[in-house]
């Protein structure tokens, strides 16, 4: 039944882009974010989806696209050499198969984070591509937070469609997105135009800020809280009663805590003592490691290089309780962990110059929706409102991204690659608009749309008319 | 009985948002689909109706400005005679 009505909707938009062909890369999106061909079991298995939906979006773009305001950006070259280098570095791998696997789906992911700003050169579009984005992954976080509300929630216990660690259906990568996408939900809660923002649509969308909120509970990540923190710190930023925001947050928090379970408790205490637990400690000798394997190896070993690395560590094992706790220091020997950070990851797959581009990516992109933010704030005209909140939206879930990224090796992740695609996007059309020839219309009004000059250029504008 | 129970629950769940996500989803294609501004907008356009509506401010606000002046006029021109 789910699979077959996953197949039908799958088949619906492929007719919905027949008729408009950028439905196609909206269908791509909804694919490799959801992978319903994972949650389905027969029909949705036995065609190669995403390929067919990357290969409609492309053949769709390429022959009913106009390409009059296509621009190649300084960022879409980036994420060109980091493919290229990353291609490079995968042909001397010392571990071939599983670098191949990682390979299959990155390279898919950075081409199609490259190809998709060449796509989203109106408004609409721009907003249908958050909105496919934020709707799919809504999917996920509204039945992980249904599940967690009604007792289901646990670490490694939170069920959600598919069940392999993949994606975005792992716990820590899934509470970053969550929290990251809550700025892109509230504003369409105010400036979307698909759903124009009537109660039901500021309704859902506040309810689904909610559900976002749970998943840090439900996965028990604490990856997710400290996510939250930094969210919480990026909102003084816009709200005007500082002190009263921060009131309510630290009420809301009080109140939401009788309802928290006590092993979340537990899991968050590890927090601060990295010394605690096994994953934590595990994380820093790994580090270590690939701090110095960069240091031998500076052009990085390839996709999975972790699966090289062996250490010793000394991890705290406490015995008794209350007053007879005893702590004894015992030796454990690990090999093949994961980089448990994007950061190393990138560091030690693709080295020096693979880091360089990666995180000049990164920073370029918070430094562009910055400007963006800084130059459409005061701008009123019609039209001219979105832009700025929109770029704040996207910058905030970039940097609960980057921050959420010190502790997950989620350096591809396709939907973060799908955000810088829709940062580029959004860059290029701002600029657009401001490009010469329109801003020739612009240039006698200021910043706020009122007429610079006055009568006197409205004269001189009637008389050439 | 109980994990059963669960299981089932969970399933619900799942439907239930795959259902709600998945509806909101096919109803904001089908108002892409009609929309004529998805595959052009037409950037100059904007710029001129934004143009268009201050001027209509603009046309007001001096014509206000004019009034005032042609009454200061007049009277100075009274007094003048």
């Amino acid at each position: 039944m789910l699979d077959a009505a996953l197949f039908l909707f799958v088949l619906a938009i492929f007719a919905l882009g027949v008729r408009r062909p950028f439905i196609w890369v909206l269908l791509y999106l909804y694919i490799d974010i959801l992978s319903p061909q994972k949650i389905g079991w027969g029909l949705m298995q036995m065609f190669p989806l995403s390929l067919i939906a990357f290969c409609a979006a492309f053949g769709g773009w390429l022959m009913t696209d106009t390409k009059k305001d296509v621009r190649f950006t300084f960022r879409q070259g980036l994420l060109v050499v980091l493919l290229l280098w990353c291609f490079y570095t995968l042909q001397g791998s010392p571990f071939p198969e599983p670098a191949q696997e990682k390979w299959d789906w990155v390279w898919k992911a950075m081409f199609f984070a490259i190809f998709l700003p060449f796509t989203l050169m109106t408004r609409l579009r721009l907003e249908a591509a958050a909105m496919t984005m934020v709707l799919t992954v809504g999917a996920i976080i509204i039945s992980a937070s249904m599940k967690t509300a009604l007792g289901g929630g646990g670490y490694e216990q939170l069920y959600f469609f598919v069940n392999d660690n993949s994606g975005l259906y792992e716990s820590s990568t899934l509470s970053t997105v969550a929290i990251g996408i809550i700025p892109l939900v509230l504003w369409f809660s105010r400036h979307g135009t698909i759903f124009a923002p009537d109660w039901r649509v500021k309704l859902f969308c506040y309810a689904l800020v909610f559900a976002c909120l749970m998943i840090p509970v439900g996965t028990e990540a604490r990856t997710g809280l400290v996510c939250i923190a930094v969210l919480a710190v990026l909102a003084l930023r816009d709200v005007k009663r500082r002190a009263l925001f921060l009131l309510a947050g630290g009420l809301l928090g009080m109140m939401a805590i009788p309802f928290l379970p006590q092993s979340y408790f537990e899991r968050m205490s590890t927090i601060s003592s990295h010394d605690g637990d096994q994953s934590a400690s595990t994380r820093v000798a790994v580090w270590e490691w690939t701090w110095d394997y960069v240091a031998e190896n500076p052009r990085g070993g390839g996709f999975d290089i972790y699966r090289a690395n062996k250490f010793t560590y000394r991890m705290p094992e406490r015995t008794g309780e209350g007053n007879t706790q005893s702590i004894e220091y015992k030796e454990v020997v690990d090999e093949g962990r994961a980089f448990h950070s994007a950061y190393f990851e990138v560091l030690g797959e693709q080295g020096y110059l693979g880091f360089l581009v990666w995180i000049w990516l990164q920073l370029l992109g918070l430094w562009h929706m910055e400007r963006i933010r800084r130059k459409w704030r005061k701008r009123t005209g019609e039209g001219e409102r979105w832009q700025a909140p929109f770029a704040t939206a996207l910058q905030y879930a970039h940097i609960i991204y980057l921050v959420g990224a010190l502790f997950q090796g989620i350096a591809y992740q396709p939907f973060i690659m799908m955000l810088i695609g829709l940062q580029i996007a959004l860059h290029v059309y701002c600029k657009r608009l401001d490009s010469p020839q329109n801003k020739g219309i612009r240039s006698t009004r200021g910043p706020s749309g009122a007429r610079k000059g006055g009568p006197a250029v409205a004269a001189r504008e009637a008389a050439l008319r | 009985m109980q994990v059963r129970r669960r299981s089932r629950l969970h399933a619900m769940i799942d439907y239930f948002a795959l259902a709600l996500t998945h509806g909101l989803l096919l109803v904001g294609l089908l108002r892409l689909l009609t929309h004529e501004k998805l595959d052009h907008e037409n950037v100059k356009t904007l710029a001129q109706t934004d143009a268009a509506q201050n001027d209509t401010a603009d046309t007001a606000k001096s014509s206000e400005t004019k009034t005032v002046r042609t009454g200061k006029d007049r009277s100075q021109h009274r007094k003048r005679g």
